[in-house]
């Protein structure tokens, strides 16, 4: 069934390749992405997490959920009866392969929207790129606030931003668990830099105090002896980690000797949220809260069937890295139904689609942001994540 | 002052294994005046054969030993196709080397994935009071077997037929084949010492920090081999100085300046010492020889 | 060219310790030596003489084997050595004072002498060996732990004469020994030369002070623009209008 649209699909295309081609040349200056992509016979999209790097878990899951919405779209008969197309680029968490994956992606004319993306320094690098041909992008799980803050106008993603989510983790420790005295640990990069800013707002708005704020880089610092003595010394009663799962992994695995017997409460944000945290950083991570989007114990029927679906393929537990690329297809398949099939001037419409998926409710405000899904809270308990629902209600009331 | 103790115990501990690492270079670049760039990726492949055999289950002295033998195996390999044919040649090897790099970082990528992975050791929880400084066992074991390899080094160098040959190879390689001396093996033989002396550091580091990449083969070197350079760049007790300092000065102004200033303050420094005394700060020895 | 015949008149017979069969060698273009051929024999002094670049540099790497022979063969004995590596070659009873001493400037005199022995039957000197070298040089008696970079020039040819006896070798080749030594070092250096003759070691001795080489030597070659254009015994040497005219001449 399914070849035979495309067979058809494919012969009407080809005159339109070809008239394509001719205007192409007779009129270099005219853009002609959409007006080819609309012709063809599926709908490409591309995708760009980092497949390899200190943050490829979170890639690689991404892209999972992306997978299985693909699948479960296609062998529903696609978007409009076209089937998706999905071309996979690896930006490695690091803004030059990201940026050579972007100049890869919009050389592909046929492609009409980029999910998948994770990393904030790494898409930073990309939008201009991507500006240049008013290419929509629908991030996954990148998180700074730089990103909206912007303005880029083809920009939108499925998770809340750091602000929303970091002030989150600050508020569980200061007004649901009671702690004044903060600590931070964050990488050096616009993630980190981000998470720095919006902890230092929502400790002083919550009347609590950053007793200490230490960095490392990301990918080369593998000894936080020395910033967890700062941390020690500051005498914090929790520490807010603001980085990246390795990193808090190792740095969460070091602080038994820096700490001794002070009992320091550990605040982490979703990142943090993956199994390699817990196996890095071993018995002292237990304990630790976490604040996310997204929990698997969500009883939505979007997000029963996602999971029921996700565990059966991958065989594993999906995380938010998961959900977040799983909605990401979703979110786009729904714009462009609402857009009767077209994917012409798409953004406008992604951002103003409001779509119930397996994290909650996601629609977007007037920067791409998502102002729809609700948090949760979680803690490390017996090496795993355990939903926290008194907290999740007590969080979710400030 | 116990904060100065216990930055100053942090800043010893991160030396001793910058110093096993610089040793390496400086092994290799006192007797060739070569940069090993493949000596990160060497002692980090050493490494991960270590750790991989922890984690599934080897006894300890059997994953350390085969870690040390896989270590000595590929500087043997990469000493006799990579850079014995281009010996003498002043740019052909850093090239040999940095493809060699590449291509041990790729198979190590093969086998273990790029994923960032802890390695079990004993003594990584335990603690022991000193007053008020608190100290790690682990912490004693690097500089128990810091002590242990450069009393194993001066032994070499001074005492064997050996390190005495590796020494008049360095003062004068063409000399020391006309006076009979195996070259080849000596050279190979520094290597192979050079590789040892990285997987032992590895080993440390990873007992240590818990925390182990395949990209620490370039990423976690640039620490080591700025130690080289400060403590002059062919001087294996320089290396030893160049790192105890680096350890030293990189604590001290992460606890009393701030951990954002880490790279900039390394990086300065190296871009200092190469521009203004390129010789390290034992340079003056190297210079007063005729 | 000289009377070849003189060869065996030189009180030697039975095979040669080492000879050089017509080698030529070339680097890239430029052929350095062409078509020559060595004989020394044991307990022989045989001197090389010759002007700048006439091939004496290159006829010594050919002998220890650091440079490669493009055409002809070398034996040892007897047995071909052609394509065998220095560290064997030496092993093999050869000695070697090269051009400018070149110290193991960072090594004391004893770990000189102990470097030298390394080729040696017993693989390493003994304290009798040290001590006959020592005998030998008494000068190097107060200087055994002094690094060898820091003596005189004429200190140093002590221990590099030293370095390459300390093995016992049957041939000592010695490239320019007396070069940039005091005419009273100078004088040493040829007693030395007769000494170690004494004791029965061959030497092939590359000299630019061709009468003080010509007094101690029992066979010479002369070369010249990388081919012998003159061999035979000293006098032979010494008395050839080309050598008296071009050579020895503009010296006396």
């Amino acid at each position: 069934m399914m070849s035979i649209v495309s067979k058809a699909a494919l012969r009407r295309a080809i005159p339109a390749i070809a008239s394509f081609a001719v205007a192409s040349i007779v009129l270099p200056g005219l853009c002609g992405t959409s007006a080819f992509a609309a012709d063809t016979d599926a709908v490409h999209i591309a995708s760009t997490a980092p497949l390899t790097g200190s943050a490829a878990a979170y890639g690689i899951e991404t892209m999972n959920g992306v997978h299985l919405a693909v699948e479960e779209i296609n062998a529903a008969g696609g978007i409009g009866g076209k089937p998706i197309k999905l071309s996979e680029y690896d930006d490695q968490c690091d803004p030059t392969p990201a940026a050579t994956a972007a100049n890869q992606i919009i050389s592909d004319k046929a492609v009409v929207a980029v999910v998948g993306n994770v990393c904030s320094s790494a898409t930073l690098a990309q939008m201009p790129i991507f500006g240049r041909v008013g290419m929509p992008v629908l991030a996954a799980t990148t998180s700074s606030p730089a990103l909206s803050a912007k303005g880029f106008e083809n920009f939108a993603r499925i998770i809340p931003n750091d602000d929303i989510q970091g002030v989150a983790s600050l508020d569980l420790g200061t007004k649901v668990l009671g702690y004044k005295r903060i600590a931070v640990l964050y990488p050096s990069d616009d993630y980190g830099q981000a998470l720095l800013a919006i902890a230092k707002r929502a400790a002083t708005a919550s009347g609590a105090e950053l007793v200490a704020a230490e960095t490392y880089i990301t990918g080369s610092t593998n000894d936080f002896s020395s910033v967890l003595a700062n941390i020690a010394a500051a005498n914090p009663d929790a520490l807010f980690l603001a980085g990246y799962y390795a990193d808090m992994g190792a740095a969460v695995s070091q602080s038994v000797r820096a700490f001794g017997d002070k009992h320091i409460a550990l605040l982490a944000n979703a990142q943090t949220q993956v199994p390699e945290y817990v196996s890095l950083a071993g018995a002292a991570a237990e304990g630790t809260w976490v604040t996310n989007v997204y929990d698997i114990n969500n009883p939505s029927e979007q997000n029963k069937a996602f999971v029921a679906a996700y565990t059966k393929k991958f065989n594993a537990e999906p995380g938010v890295q998961a959900a977040a690329g799983y909605d990401n297809i979703y979110v786009l398949k729904q714009a462009i139904e609402e857009n009767k099939g077209s994917t012409e001037n798409l953004m406008p419409v992604i951002r103003a689609t409001k779509h119930e998926g397996a994290m909650g409710t996601i629609s977007f405000d007037k920067n791409g942001d998502n102002i729809g899904g609700s948090l949760v809270v979680l803690r490390l308990t017996g090496g795993k994540w355990v939903f926290d629902d008194e907290s999740t209600k007590k969080l979710n009331a400030h | 002052m116990q904060f100065f103790a216990t930055q100053l115990l942090n800043g010893l501990t991160a030396g001793v294994v910058y110093a096993m690492l610089a040793v390496g270079y400086s092994l290799v670049y006192g007797i060739l005046q070569q940069i090993n760039f493949a000596h990160g990726y060497v002692y980090m492949f050493g490494t991960f054969v270590t750790a991989s055999l922890i984690t599934s289950g080897s006894p300890l002295w059997l994953a350390i030993a085969a870690g040390l033998v896989a270590g000595a195996v590929i500087a043997i390999v990469i000493e006799r196709f990579a850079y014995r044919p281009v010996r003498g040649n002043r740019l052909a090897p850093t090239v040999t080397a940095v493809g060699v790099g590449l291509i041990i970082e790729n198979v190590a990528q093969l086998i273990w994935t790029s994923r960032i992975r802890p390695m079990p050791f004993p003594f990584q929880a335990d603690i022991i009071r000193l007053g008020p400084v608190v100290l790690s066992p682990l912490q004693i074991l690097v500089a128990a077997v810091g002590l242990a390899m450069a009393a194993l080094l001066w032994v070499i160098s001074t005492k064997t037929d050996l390190g005495r040959a590796m020494r008049a190879v360095k003062d004068d390689l063409a000399t020391a084949e006309l006076m009979g001396v195996p070259v080849d093996r000596v050279v190979v033989t520094v290597y192979v010492l050079g590789a040892l002396f990285g997987v032992v550091g590895g080993i440390l580091y990873g007992a240590y920090y818990n925390t182990l990449s395949v990209t620490m083969g370039f990423s976690g070197t640039l620490n080591a081999f700025t130690a080289t350079v400060i403590g002059g760049i062919g001087s294996v007790w320089g290396a030893f100085a160049g790192g105890l300092f680096l350890g030293v000065l990189q604590a001290m102004v992460t606890g009393y300046v701030s951990s954002a200033l880490l790279n900039t303050v390394t990086f300065t420094l190296l871009i200092a010492f190469l521009l203004f005394r390129p010789t390290g700060i034992a340079g003056v020895q190297v210079a007063s020889r005729p | 060219m000289a009377d070849c015949s003189t060869h065996q008149t030189a009180g030697q017979s039975g095979t040669p310790l080492l000879q050089l069969d017509n080698v030529s060698v070339n680097y890239g273009k430029f052929r350095a030596l062409t078509d020559v051929s060595y004989k020394i024999y044991p307990g022989q002094i045989v001197a090389l003489l010759g002007g700048n670049a006439s091939g004496k540099s290159t006829s010594m790497k050919t002998i220890s084997g650091t440079t490669t022979v493009t055409a002809g063969e070398i034996f040892w004995k007897g047995e071909l050595i052609t394509r065998e590596p220095t560290p064997a070659r030496m092993a093999r009873g050869i000695g070697v004072v090269p051009e400018g001493r070149r110290m193991f400037a960072s090594l004391t005199v004893l770990e000189n002498l102990q470097l030298g022995a390394w080729a040696g039957s017993k693989g390493s000197a003994t304290s009798d060996d040290i001590a006959e070298m020592l005998d030998l040089f008494p000068p190097l008696k107060n200087l055994v732990n002094r690094p060898s970079g820091v003596l005189s020039g004429g200190e140093q040819q002590m221990v590099a004469f030293a370095r390459a006896l300390i093995r016992h070798p049957e041939l000592v080749i010695m490239d320019e020994p007396s070069m940039g030594l005091a005419p009273a070092l100078v004088k040493r250096v040829f007693e030395i030369i007769e000494e170690i003759k004494s004791r029965k070691i061959a030497v092939f001795i590359v000299e630019q002070n061709a009468r003080a080489a010509l007094r101690v030597a029992d066979y010479a070659y002369v070369l010249a623009a990388g081919q012998v254009v003159l061999e035979g015994t000293p006098d032979v040497v010494a008395t050839a209008p080309m050598m008296t005219e071009a050579y020895l001449g503009k010296r006396s």
